[in-house]
This record gives C-alpha cells, structure tokens and sequence, in this order.
C-alpha cells in the first residue's frame, strides 16, 4: 500500500499533474480496469470513443438493408424504378443484388465503422454500376430512368467510398489512443476503495466526479495524451513485479528505450534512442511501490518531456497468470523535440505500449523476443534487443 | 540456398536466397532432407490467403538434420534427426501449457495484423504468409526453426524419412480431426475430402473406434485410395444430386455422427448455391467457398459433431447458424496443436499400427516444385501427395 503521507492531492490542479504526485485512488483508477475490480453485478461501460464516420456508416448499413429487401421482395418494382423491363433475368439480377445490400448493409451495421465491411459495399457499389451501365445501353429501356439510377448509385458509391477512407483513417488514429475525457469508466461503477480490500463498493463522490472531469477538461486543453494497455502473463505477479521493478530491465522490452539507468532512492535517468537524432532524456521518481501489485513513476519538474506511467500486476484466480495493467501520461512538447517525442511514440502510441507489453510478455515466458526475419539494424544502437540475441561466437559454427 | 517461393498466383520458382541464420537463443538451422507439398501451400499458391508476399519462401512440411543450434538450445545436437512441427510455439505460455500449440501467444511477431482480421492472433506457422509471422518456409535447403529446445522431434534410427515427415503436419491434422469429434466405438463418421488430410481423417477415425467411415470427393484415384488404402466407402459427388440425401440413405435416416471438412476454402461443387457462391467470392462478399463445409453440417445427425480441419481465413455468407443451433451441432476446429501428437504418433508408425507412406504417389528433387505444385493443385497424374527430397 502506498503511504498516505506522502501523497498530495492533485485534483483540483489538474494541469499541473505530471509534475506533481498522484494520489493512491487516482493511480488505480488510471493503470486500467482488471475484472477483480469490478464487484459483480454492477455495469461497465469502458471508456470509449464514438469513431467519427460512425454516424454516415450506419446510415449507409440501415439504406443497404432496406433497399436489399426490397430488391428481393419487389425485384420488378425497383426494375422499373431503374429503368430496367421487368424479365425473368432482370428479376434475378435484382435478387442476387439485393442479397449483395442485405449482408453488407447487416454487416456494416453490426461492426460499426469496421473497414472491410465498408469496401464490401463499396465493391458492392461497383457491382450495381456495371449492372445499370449495361442496361444503359440496352435499346428497349428505359434511359434516362437508367442514367438517373446510374447517377444515384455513383452516388452513393462515392459516401462509401468516403466512409471507407474516413473509417480507415479514424481506426488507426483511434485504435487505443484515448484523450482524457474518458476517466467515465472506472466511474461508472464506482471506483475501487483502494485503501480497504483493494476490491470494495465504495461509491465515487459528486465531488471526486467533479475533480476528475476538471482535471480532464484541464488535460486536454494541455495536449495530455494518454494510453493503455493489458495482457495476461503466465507468471506470477511477484516476478514480473521484481522484474520491471528494475527499470534498467525496461530497455530489453521497450524498444524506443537506449537506456534507463537507477540512481538511487527510486529515481532513474531514462535515455530513448534517438529517432531522428534528437536525444531525448529525462528523470523521473518512483511515485508508489507496492511489491508484487504496483509500480507508477513520473518525471521529475524540469524534464523534457513531461511523463508519467504505472503498472499494476492483478493475479488472476485459478492460477491463470497475471494481468499486467500499464499506462502511460505524457505532455507532448512543441518544436523539433515534439517530432521527436511523437516519432518515439508512433503515430499510434497506443501501438507502441501494445507491442512493448507484447515483448514484457514475450521475454517473462518464452525467455526471448522473438524474430521472423533478420531486423535491418543490429548495431549497440539496439542494444536492449540485440542483448537477447545470440553473438555469432554463442551459435556452433558448423555449416560448412 | 536454393528455395521455393511464391511469386505470384499460381506461380512458384526455387530460387537462391540468402542462408537462414541464428537469430534468437532458442533457434536452430535444420539442413533439409525431405519436404511435402500441403493442401495449405495450394491455397497459397492460388493466392487466397492474404498476406503472402511476392519472394516469401514457402512450404510447412519438413525435417532434416541439425546443423546449428542457439545458445539455449541444449535438448538437440548437431546432427540429430528431427521433424518439425508446422506451428511455432514457445512452449510456456498458457496457450502451450495446454497443449493448444497453434495458439502459443508468443509465436507471432505479427500478432497485431491477425488481430485486425480475427479478434486475436493464433501462432505464426512456416511459411505462410504474414499474418502469422513471416517465417521463412521449409521447402528449402535449409530453414531456421524458432524455439526449436520444444518443437522438433527427434527421429529414431529406425524410422525413414517417409515414415516420420508427416507427423510435421497432415498426420496430426487427420488424427486431431478425428479425435475432436469423440467417436465411439459404432459411430459412423463422413469426411469431405480424400486427399491427405481426409486419407488420414478415415484412418484416424477407425484407429479411434469409428465402424463405418464414408468418403466424399469428386476426383475417381482420390476415391479409390480412400477406398482401398483407407477402407472408406466412397461417394462420388458429382454421381449424386444431393449428398446430404445419399448420406441420410446410408444411416438410417439419421445422418452420420461426425462429420468432418478436410476439403477447406475452395471447395469445388456444381448447381446455382455454388454459382452464386462464386460470385460473392468474386465480389469480395466473402473470401471462402463454404460449400463442403455447408453440406457437413446439414448432413450431420442431431447432436453430432461437424468437425473442421479444412482450412478458412475469412468470412462466409449463407452460414446455416439455424442448422446448427436448432439442431445442437457441436463445432470443433483449428490449426492443428501438432506438438502434442508428435510423439504418440510417432509410437504408433514404430509399432506398425500406422503407415502413413501409402498416400505419397509423387518424389522429386526440391529443383522441380513447381510442378509438383501444378500437378497437386491440378489433381494429374493421379497427385496424392509429393514429397520433394532436398540435397
Ligand atoms: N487444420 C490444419 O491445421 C490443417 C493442416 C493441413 C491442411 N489443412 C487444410 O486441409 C484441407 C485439405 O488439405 P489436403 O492437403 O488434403 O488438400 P487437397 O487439396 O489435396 O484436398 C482437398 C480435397 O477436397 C476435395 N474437394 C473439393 N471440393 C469438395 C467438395 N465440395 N466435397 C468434397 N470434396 C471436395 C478435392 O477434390 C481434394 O481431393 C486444406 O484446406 C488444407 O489447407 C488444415
Ligand atoms: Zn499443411
Ligand atoms: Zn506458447
């Protein structure tokens, strides 16, 4: 448990958070939900985003839908609407078209902004232009009727089309990066009394509601950034706590980092490497330290980049592994050290702490991060990888 | 080295690329001695499964000797025999520890992009593709194997090259398709399919108890080794207007008790369902042709198990859901866990209960896979299986 003693109260300063300690409540509440958390009976509601193009998706899903019934159940009606005559061929056109709308339009609509769905309209789109282009040039129909319908399904293929970009782009912004606004999560059931069981009902205050929707507001007006992430380690919580609780460890699976470096009473020097060849380095202090359950650090005042993280370790019954909960807090600064913080993070930084708990993971159990091909540079510039590969010496030089 | 890669749809070319090398402690270099070409590698071939890149080194189904081992690796030694289990797996993961291989969670560099497709990323595998990784194949000469202190499994003096290369991949996949659906002595099994995997599904399913296994296919040398080397009953599909009709007709009404799909993504098939299947395929309504897959589970009894070993990568339409759920189907599947059969299996040929040589019809050197590729995929010259012999 961490001492009370030391920890400020920092709500009502929400801005200037990363620079000063976090209380014991709000460290839990930020490393993430582990499902202990959560009393039984009560509603989740993860904090999420709605995904820009969600709203123009679904229209385009509920309009496939229903124009797939109808071209099943009245294929001659929607025939004479494109200026197509009515024949038994034409009748099966429409049916298999209308089947085409129905399961895209239901696929769009039951996974959302979902980009593989949104192209199968838009192929789906293509498919109808041809079909009406070559009753377009049939004599017998009806041709402005047909152009008319030509125009509309362009149309529409154009808003899929869009949707689709719209979506592929917003997915991979928003695939885990989540703006500060979103602490409903944790409150949607109540916060976790942390200084009883570690899993009570206590419920969360107007008041304490209050202050962390300030300090959210406060944060993202800041340009706060914040991401997390979990996974479940096959080993107990008491070694994976030993082992990150020795930052200089943390370069061996977190591929941005050169280098951190202890320097006594819980405060470290962390040196990333150089994306662009602007160093980036900072110190921070460990802020909690519960053995074998919690870690979280920050950055001292005065760094470059103003940072914060915390890991928490959550045993999952049934001797099922660990949950390892991370989340980092990091001020974006301006200028060329900007670019370099945000190359260090990835355009997605939600990306960067997925793959760097995929290698805590991969280094806790297999005991190696794990290659497919030859990396392009293995110089000491890697280091923190490159400790986990062989040197040519360690394999048996053999082939001839 | 000299291996085989994909260069495009239909198009393979053994080619020389640089040498495998050490890269983690747990790796080693196997020098090939036999490789085979899999119903798998033919999907890969046609190009249906994403993400295989133009110049990836291909082929899942090898063994050799040991040249070269990491530092960890302290269970092998140059100059052991081994065979290699088609999926990579770490071997202490939670996904290991219980014997489910092909899904070790830490197999995958590329984990993310299976995610995307799937929801969770299974292991990587050998060549094929990379979305389960990227590793280079092994119809090589030489080939790196991951983790190799848990995957290989060494060959016994005794035992040929023939006799021990498919426990790497089609064997395992017969017997775990079998096996999955808990056959009970009396119960009778139909499998889609006669080519190696379905071959070692039929003799599977009577090694594990079946009374009666009953074969489909359309291709006649397919059918009559089902029939002779298997001891399957055989049904032509293309005889037949309804396999489902024919099936109720030979099991009282009933329906088999387990019905499993060794036939995969692009089943073959006649009539207007399948037309109009082809067209969805082709408009990317859906990736796989659920044909086969759809005729197991209406044909299966009440309360059976569909059990699929065939191989699919993304989504169907006119999936019968009612079929199975009214009907309380039971569906089991997956990429084979290989390791765990290795060595059970491997007591089974040593004993002589199993010879699993009877569906090679085809060797050739390495040099010739492309056409041992086109006469596989193409079913000529009476292809069951080719084995092609390196160095
Ligand atoms: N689950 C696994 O781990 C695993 C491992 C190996 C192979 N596989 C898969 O198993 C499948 C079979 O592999 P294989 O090596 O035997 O391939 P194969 O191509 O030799 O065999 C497929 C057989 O199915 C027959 N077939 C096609 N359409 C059919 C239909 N509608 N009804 C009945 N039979 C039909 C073909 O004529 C052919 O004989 C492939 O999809 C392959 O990818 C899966
Ligand atoms: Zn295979
Ligand atoms: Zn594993």
């Amino acid at each position: 448990m961490i001492d009370s003693e030391q920890v400020h109260d920092t709500s009502a300063a929400g801005s200037h958070r990363s620079t000063t300690t976090m209380n014991a409540r709000r460290v839990h509440d930020l490393a993430g939900m582990a499902l202990s958390d959560v009393p039984q009976g009560r509603h989740y509601r993860p904090a999420q985003l709605r995904q820009p193009g969600q709203g123009v998706a679904n229209g385009l899903g509920v309009f496939s839908v229903l124009l797939g019934l109808t071209q099943l159940i009245a294929p001659d009606a929607v025939a004479r609407l494109v200026g197509v005559r009515p024949t038994p061929r034409s009748r099966a056109t429409m049916r298999v078209l209308g089947l085409r709308g129905l399961t895209s339009g239901a696929g769009v609509l039951s996974n959302g902004t979902n980009v593989p769905w949104l192209w199968t309209r838009l192929a789906g789109d293509v498919l109808d232009v041809a079909l009406i282009t070559t009753a377009v040039g049939r004599r017998h129909d009806d041709r402005t009727r047909a152009s008319r319908a030509l125009m509309a399904v362009a149309g529409v293929a154009a808003i899929d089309y869009l949707a689709a970009r719209t979506s592929h782009r917003t997915q991979q912004l928003f695939d885990s990066v989540e703006p500060e606004a979103t602490v409903s999560g944790p409150l949607e059931y109540g916060a976790p009394d942390t200084t009883a069981s570690g899993t009570g009902n206590a419920q969360t205050t107007n008041e304490e509601i209050g202050h962390l929707a300030a300090d959210a507001v406060a944060a993202k007006r800041a340009g706060h950034r914040k991401v997390r992430s979990v996974v479940t380690i096959n080993r107990s919580a008491s070694e994976l706590y030993a082992y990150w609780r020795n930052f200089e460890n943390l370069p061996n699976f977190m591929k941005q980092l050169a280098s951190v470096t202890t320097t006594g009473e819980g405060r470290s020097h962390w040196v990333t490497r150089a994306p662009g060849g602007t160093q980036v380095e900072w110190d921070a202090e460990i802020v909690a330290d519960e053995p074998g359950a919690l870690i979280a650090w920050q950055s001292l005042p005065g760094s470059d980049v103003r940072n914060a993280g915390t890991v928490r370790f959550i045993p999952v019954p049934s001797e099922r592994g660990t949950e390892v909960h991370v989340e980092l807090d990091y001020d974006p600064p301006g200028g060329a050290l900007g670019v370099a913080v945000a190359k260090l993070f990835r355009a997605e930084p939600g990306q960067q702490i997925r793959d760097d708990l995929r290698a805590f993971k991969q280094v806790m159990e297999s005991g190696e991060i794990l290659f497919a091909r030859k990396p392009e540079r293995l110089e000491g510039e890697q280091q923190g990888i490159g400790a986990l590969l062989p040197t040519p010496q360690d394999a048996q030089e053999v082939r001839g | 080295m000299k291996a085989n890669c994909w260069m495009g749809k239909n198009t393979v070319e053994v080619r020389e690329v640089p040498d495998p090398e050490i890269l983690n402690h747990r790796d080693a270099i196997v020098k090939i001695t036999s490789t085979a070409i899999c119903g798998s590698d033919v999907h890969l071939y046609h190009g249906v499964v994403p993400t295989l890149e133009k110049g990836d080194v291909v082929g899942h189904e090898f063994m050799g000797e040991i040249v070269e081992v990491g530092r960890s690796v302290t269970n092998l030694k140059v100059g052991d025999r081994v065979v290699v289990p088609f999926p990579i797996a770490c071997g202490h993961c939670h996904a290991c520890e219980a014997g489910m291989t092909s899904l070790c969670e830490n197999s995958n560099p590329n984990a993310f992009l299976a995610e995307r497709a799937m929801g969770h990323s299974p292991c990587g595998i050998f060549g094929y593709g990379h979305m389960t990784g990227g590793f280079a194949g092994g119809q090589a000469e030489y080939a790196r194997v991951p983790f190799a202190d848990f995957g290989p499994l060494k060959v016994p003096d005794d035992v040929t090259d023939e006799q021990a290369l498919f426990l790497s991949d089609v064997l395992p996949t017969g017997y775990m398709a079998a096996e999955q659906c808990n056959i009970k002595p009396g119960d009778t099994v139909a499998v889609w399919g006669c080519g190696p995997v379905g071959q070692f599904a039929i003799t599977s399913a009577y090694l594990q108890g079946a009374s009666r296994v009953i074969a489909i296919d359309n291709v006649p040398y397919r059918l009559r080794m089902a029939r002779e080397r298997a001891g399957a009953i055989t049904l032509n599909y293309d005889e037949i207007d309804n396999v489902i009709e024919a099936l109720k007709e030979l099991t009282g009404g009933r329906g088999p008790d387990a019905c499993i799909d060794c036939v995969g993504m692009e089943a073959s098939g006649h009539g207007p369902v399948f037309a109009v299947d082809r067209i969805k395929q082709a408009t990317k309504l859906q990736t796989d042709l659920p044909f086969a897959l759809r005729q197991a589970i209406m044909s299966c009894r009440n309360g059976g198990t569909v059990s699929i070993a065939g191989v699919y990568v993304g989504v169907v339409d006119g999936f019968p859901i009612g079929s199975i759920m009214n009907r309380s189907l039971r569906i089991v599947t997956g990429q084979t866990h290989v390791h765990r059969y290795m060595r059970p299996l491997m007591d089974l040929i040593q004993k002589g209960a199993l010879d699993p040589t009877f569906i090679i019809t085809h060797r050739m050197p390495l040099a010739d896979a492309a056409r041992g590729y086109d006469i596989f995929s193409r079913k000529l010259e009476n292809c069951e299986k080719v084995v092609l012999k390196v160095g």
